[in-house]
């Protein structure tokens, strides 16, 4: 009895899985203006997490301190260093 | 304004204002069109109507461009905010993490999983689930751009936070304090309901256009119809939400509140400019008029800003000089405060330094008193304290005027195509192509306002731009300065290019999404 109602729940997920694949799968084959989108949207999103962020913008914070500490230090002598 | 000899501060900022403005060209659209098109599907299911579908899946595909083009363009910021903006977000850090993760969260699971059912399911889902996806999807967007209004006015009134002063973090003691601040819920209404107008101008000047060419002129009818009458009713909507948020400036901002409306010399009955022209010889220590030229509203001031047609509203003049009678402090005095609670933040870290647990306490204590004025302790000069007057007044004043422009404009454009005599009206036709622009014009000047207005600070009184930049060289942001200027234009000269395509084809002939 258990056996069969694991066997009956794994194919209904199979099923619902297969059916939201086909579904994306054939939303994206149908698709025309939006292949150009979608080649528009990975162009961006390589330049801007490729090559902006690795090349001009690191975080500073995590590049220059190795924990937090260091990092609360930094900001406290920061905040409370001499006014000129 | 970038002079030669830029610091790394105003760089820094020139590249934040320069990435928010133009990441602010895409999202007022996507936040008002995703209602439109839901409106438009309503229609379709209700009266069964296939003409209603062609027309919503028309927009829906100059949406997914907008949508497309925009997309991600708002991550830059995060990058700053690491880069350019270290000591800012290490600071703000406990307060940003939980808005802005449940934007990631809310924007991931509402809008990409419905957004494919919105445009991939026409013909795989019934007519009722699509529809419910099409609002999920615009309601979704707009709950997103709710968190990240949530961390934006927490900077404007900071609350629901302590700053500790062993990790100089401020933490969070009170969420529901951070999400129901009033500036920011305000804040929140008053922007989406500015992106439905932008979104309803949208759909006019693209309607407006296919009438002035004579085609496709019953689905440009009715297109302006929803159109103008959701564009006329946000309008106004607009108004309420305009006025809430000028009243809380009125309490948390006064100084933006001046800077708005030129005013150095406050009193009783203060009357609202509705025209005017500022004398840029005007500062707040010399006996110089405040307007070259101006019409004025009696008493609207005062209405706006307290509810009280007599009500008190303090000039810059007050708020620099201090006016006992009404119980401002002067410059001076919140200065002298905010160097107390900086000298006393540092007697804290040193005494900790010697493990002197008393001195520690006594220290703390200090700290606590002054600690509302901490950022005065980093002003130099009071007139830091003063933000760019003609720039906040301008960009307040053309925001408002063009606000008033498009309510006359979607109830000149409703009457015109409710009777059916909108083709006759071509002057009509050319101001409602000509309003788009203009809408664009309105959304960026409303964020000039308010984020100009409320300068020197990052975070309201707490900490000053200056404080919260990097210590980086100014080179490298001078660069990416460059280069977002290039990738944004270029990502601009697309959008237009493909919607302008796309409009050219046309509702009968537009392509599958």
């Amino acid at each position: 009895m258990s056996k069969l109602m694991i066997s009956s729940i794994s194919s209904s997920i199979r099923g619902i899985c297969y059916r939201v694949w086909s579904f994306y799968r054939d939303g994206f084959r149908r698709m025309r203006l939006g292949r150009k989108l979608w080649l528009l949207v990975a162009i961006k999103l390589f330049v801007l997490f490729v090559v902006i962020k690795w090349l001009f913008f690191p975080d500073v914070m995590q590049e220059r301190f190795s924990n937090d500490t260091q990092r609360s230090d930094y900001i406290l002598r920061q905040l409370t260093k001499e006014q000129p | 304004m970038i002079h030669p000899d830029p610091t790394l501060v105003d760089w820094s900022r020139a590249q934040f204002a320069l990435t928010a403005l133009y990441h602010w060209i895409f999202v007022p659209l996507t936040l008002g069109l995703t209602f439109i098109v839901a409106i438009m599907e309503t229609i379709y299911v209700k009266t069964g109507d296939e003409w209603w579908k062609k027309t919503t899946r028309f927009w829906m595909g100059l949406l997914a461009i907008n949508f497309a083009i925009g997309l991600a363009t708002g991550i830059i910021m995060e990058f700053e905010f690491g880069t350019n903006w270290s000591n800012y977000s290490w600071i703000v850090g406990d307060i940003f993490g939980a808005p802005l993760a449940i934007e990631g969260l809310m924007a991931f699971f509402m809008e990409s999983t419905f957004f494919a059912v919105m445009f991939f399911g026409w013909d795989r889902v019934s007519k009722r689930f699509h529809l419910l996806s099409t609002w999920l999807v615009a309601i979704g967007s707009n709950l997103s751009a709710l968190w990240i209004l949530v961390a934006n006015g927490w900077m404007q009134h900071p609350v629901g936070m302590k700053f500790n002063p062993d990790t100089a973090r401020n933490e969070m003691v009170d969420f529901w304090a951070l999400v129901f601040n009033p500036n920011a819920y305000s804040k929140f209404l008053h922007t989406i309901s500015s992106g439905y107008v932008l979104a309803s101008l949208f759909v006019i000047a693209v309607s407006s256009w296919y009438l002035l060419k004579k085609r496709d002129t019953l689905f440009a009818r009715r297109s302006i119809i929803v159109a103008a009458s959701f564009g006329l009713l946000v309008s106004l909507f607009n108004l309420t939400t305009g006025d809430d948020s000028a009243r809380h400036i009125a309490q948390d901002q006064p100084m933006k509140l001046a800077a708005m409306e030129g005013l150095y010399d406050g009193k009783s009955g203060v009357p609202i400019v509705a025209f005017g022209i500022l004398n840029p010889s005007k500062r707040y220590d010399n006996h110089e008029k405040e307007f070259l030229f101006k019409i004025e509203i009696p008493d609207g001031l005062s209405l706006l800003g307290f509810h009280s047609f007599n009500a008190y509203v303090p000039g810059i003049t007050q708020l620099i000089h201090g006016d006992k009678e009404h119980g401002i402090p002067s410059a001076r005095e919140k200065i002298a405060k905010g160097r107390a609670a900086v000298a006393a933040l540092k007697a804290y870290k040193e005494a900790k330094k010697r493990d002197d647990k008393e001195a520690m306490a006594s220290a703390l204590r200090a700290f606590r008193t002054n600690e509302a004025f901490l950022g005065y302790g980093y002003i130099q000069k009071e007139q830091e304290l003063i933000p760019p007057v003609q720039t906040t007044f301008y960009a307040f004043h053309t925001m408002v005027s063009l606000g008033i422009w498009f309510i006359l404009l979607f109830l000149l454009v409703l009457y015109a195509a409710m009777t059916n005599t909108l083709r006759k009206r071509r002057w009509l036709l050319w101001a409602g192509l000509l309003s788009l622009p203009l809408g664009y014009l309105a959304q960026e000047a409303g964020w000039i306002t308010a984020e100009v207005g409320r300068q020197p600070w990052a975070i309201q009184d707490m900490l000053p731009v200056g404080m919260a930049t990097s210590n980086l060289a100014t080179s490298p942001v001078m660069l990416t300065f460059w280069l977002f200027a290039t990738l944004f234009t270029a990502l601009l000269i697309a959008e237009v290019a493909i919607m302008t395509k796309q409009i050219k084809i046309g509702p009968e002939g537009a392509s599958h999404v």
